[in-house]
């Protein structure tokens, strides 16, 4: 798993704080939070070397989060840099 | 990069309304870097659930602007970032660019999130564009607080 997690408490006047490991996915930067042993399926992108959302969009093929801000920017620079300038996204 | 933090609120009702927007400068454009935020609601909570939301905007909408006070206590210049809560004309979201999409939370808890070291929120700079923290109960009628910082 990263080794750069996040974390989220959860604090309640009944119950002791609970923390939980997280992390943001790659591709969308959703936030999932890990529950070891849930049984729930998510991927992990060798191409970012990190943990996506398991989504359907972010399992298929691998768009970093930043080149998608900078499609919203206008820039793309980092498909330009990455000579990738004809991939759609 | 200096940091800054905020806090907005609103009233719950039973569709989304926003509390508090992180948007970039509608003149000079900048990214804004999401490290933390807490979810709460004010007053005196009794057991149950309120559906948080936390969803990427095009455009702020109609709010209360909030001056945001500096990490490093006047150290550092004004936040360039547009901060608005209590918003009276809901933000353009973006469909389907959650952070969190209707997290269901007791309405006694406290939820707080921090960033791990580099792997913020990162929002485009891109003028009026941002993250909007939404929450919504069936019932309920008291405010919702939500507090964040960020760097940019």
């Amino acid at each position: 798993m990263e080794t750069k997690m996040g974390y989220v408490s959860i604090t309640s006047p009944d119950l002791a704080p609970v923390e939980q490991d997280c992390y943001l996915c790659c591709h969308c930067q959703r936030q999932v939070v890990v529950q070891p042993g849930s049984g729930k399926l998510r991927s992990w992108c060798y191409m970012c070397n990190q943990g996506t959302c398991g989504g359907p969009r972010c399992v298929k093929s691998c768009i970093p989060f930043e080149a998608k801000l900078e499609a919203m920017e206008g820039t793309r620079k980092f498909y330009k840099n990455m000579d990738l300038r004809g991939k759609k996204f | 990069m200096p940091g800054y933090h905020a806090k907005g609120d609103q009233t719950l009702i039973t569709t989304l309304l926003t509390a508090l927007t992180i948007g970039s400068n509608a003149t000079t454009a900048q990214r804004n870097y999401i490290d933390e935020y807490i979810l709460s609601i004010a007053q005196t909570p009794s057991d149950s659930t309120i559906s948080w939301t936390i969803q990427r905007c095009t455009a702020l909408g109609t709010n209360s602007a909030v001056t945001p006070a500096g990490a490093d206590d006047g150290g550092d210049r004004v936040a360039q970032a547009l901060i608005g809560k209590n918003h009276t004309v809901e933000p353009t979201l973006t469909a389907n660019a959650f952070i969190i999409e209707a997290m269901p939370l007791n309405a006694r808890a406290t939820y707080r999130w921090v960033a791990g070291p580099g792997k913020v929120i990162i929002t485009p700079a891109t003028a009026a564009s941002g993250l909007a923290f939404l929450a919504l109960h069936a019932t309920r009628t008291e405010d919702f607080v939500v507090q964040s910082a960020w760097q940019e």
